[in-house]
């Protein structure tokens, strides 16, 4: 079974690669969406080293944290499904681990 | 801040620094032993980079030598009259062909095919007497392909026969008067002034197309030679010596940055041997050649990362000479390394755009089409792929090392 930090990235890694298809589908611009796509992955994996690595929840709560910023700035109509991903997942980290409805 | 190491006081600081200094040291020993083990990948790379230089050389002549020849024309002439040397006289001399003579038609045949020659031109029995007379003679044109030479051809035929049947008709039949007005037409030379609107610099031309070839043929060597790297991390973890390091002082992480260096100087070494024939040898690539040893670094930066992480990832040779070989050639087809993707369809366009051999291609030729193009895009991209293909090689490594 997969642990929960993999079932984060594999999730995040999907939402990235639709929202690529999509808007590539949607002729926006190519190079523009490839450094985009590249670097959510990069960030995404690196997240992933730190939580399964040195179980750092700080660095990942700030990576999170960056990362939702990045969407804001970047184009929230686009990244949406990023955000929302990102959003449960800070959830997830901040809550209580003895609490009813944690994942 | 300090502490006390039985009569002594050492500091933080020096603690740290003899530290740095023992990882830099181990760091610095395994790399020597990975070059004393894999001599022959250092004549390897040498190796590559005189087949890149070979490939500069030859290629750009090559092309050069395709593009700025004359125009070949096979050429029969079943008349033998003045008429026909007069015509022959105008393609060669005044139109600048190149006229291929006493070979049979199917030899000139064998020669269009082979593409050696754009058209063959057959003169009929009795044009001139038809041309007298005013009776046009059809010239048979052959062409296979080759269709912006044969319309230019055809333009400037037709040009010729409608001269010279102005003389025909003028000459009213007579043979004698139609001889003297040929005569009298070859003398009035019309003076035509040619300005090149781009005036085309072989030697430039040469160099231009050499690299953009060679730079092609370098991300497949780079690939081959990077093998070698994944092969001795691969043996390592097979045979139990990555075991044996773990317990010993080195860290499994010095292991595999010494490892890394030790693959960055067989690629440096092809770099720093390319570009200094392209600086000795006053190679004009078109691209400044701070930018090629910039870029070739980077991608050798991503190809070394790229082959570590496969090499951390699988456990049999086969699969990783699959994976390696695989990509580089699929990856070098697609990415535009050996030809442009200006005709193909623009789904597999698309998808080169994935590829970092793409962006590694595009800069070069951007640069060549403008030198002051920005190829900050393209810088990025692959640094980006460098920094991903890092990032799985130590998820990967991270996971070696959970479960060993």
């Amino acid at each position: 079974m997969f642990d929960k930090p993999v079932l984060y990235l594999l999730t995040k890694i999907t939402a990235v690669l639709s929202i690529t298809i999509i808007h590539y589908t949607a002729n926006v611009d190519i190079t523009r969406l490839v450094i985009s796509t590249l670097s959510f992955i990069c960030v995404f994996l690196l997240e992933f080293l730190i939580d399964k690595l040195y179980h750092k929840q700080k660095f990942v709560i700030l990576l999170v944290l960056s990362t939702i910023a990045a969407c804001l700035i970047l184009d929230m109509d686009v990244f949406f499904p990023i955000y929302l991903i990102l959003v449960i997942h800070l959830i997830d980290i901040l809550i209580h681990t003895k609490m009813f409805y944690h994942i | 801040m300090h502490y006390n190491n039985g009569s002594r006081t050492v500091g933080w600081s020096n603690l740290i620094q003899q530290k740095g200094r023992g990882t830099m040291k181990n760091i610095w020993l395994l790399t020597k032993t990975n070059i004393k083990r894999n001599l022959y990948a250092i004549i390897l790379s040498v190796f590559g980079a005189f087949i890149l230089s070979l490939i500069l050389f030859f290629m750009g002549n090559l092309v050069t030598e395709n593009t700025a020849d004359k125009v070949s024309i096979g050429w029969i002439d079943q008349d033998q009259s003045v008429l026909s040397e007069d015509f022959k006289d105008y393609l060669n001399l005044n139109m600048d062909y190149d006229l291929i003579e006493d070979l049979s038609y199917d030899q000139l045949s064998s020669e269009l095919i082979e593409k050696r020659i754009s058209v063959i031109i057959e003169i009929p029995e009795s044009f001139y007497d038809n041309m007298v007379d005013g009776v046009a003679k059809e010239i048979i044109i052959t062409s296979l392909e080759d269709y912006e030479n044969a319309a230019f051809l055809q333009v400037t035929i037709n040009n010729y026969m409608n001269s010279v049947h102005m003389l025909s008709l003028s000459s009213g039949g007579n043979q004698d008067n139609f001889n003297q007005l040929l005569q009298d037409y070859k003398k009035e030379e019309i003076k035509l002034t040619q300005a090149a609107a781009k005036t085309i610099d072989i030697k430039e031309q040469k160099g231009q197309v050499g690299f953009i070839n060679s730079i092609g043929f370098y991300m497949m060597i780079i690939f081959a030679i990077s093998t070698i790297l994944a092969f001795m991390i691969l043996d390592d973890r097979l045979s139990g010596v990555y075991r044996r390091i773990q317990a010993t002082p080195v860290k499994p992480i010095q292991y595999i940055i010494g490892s890394s260096i030790f693959g960055l100087l067989l690629c440096f070494i092809q770099i720093l041997l390319y570009s200094g024939y392209i600086t000795l040898m006053d190679v004009r690539i078109g691209v400044p050649v701070p930018v090629v040893i910039l870029m070739m670094s980077l991608f050798s930066i991503f190809t070394i990362s790229f082959t570590i992480a496969v090499a951390l990832a699988l456990k049999s040779k086969n699969a990783v000479t699959s994976i390696i070989i695989g990509f580089s050639t699929v990856g070098c087809i697609l990415g535009g390394a050996y030809f442009t993707l200006d005709f193909a369809p623009k789904t597999l366009q698309d998808i080169a755009k994935v590829l970092p051999q793409y962006w590694f291609m595009d800069a070069f030729r951007r640069l060549q089409l403008d030198l002051t193009a920005n190829i900050m895009p393209n810088i990025i991209i692959i640094v980006l792929y460098i920094v991903l293909f890092i990032l799985i090689g130590a998820v990967m490594f991270a996971q070696n090392n959970k479960y060993s």
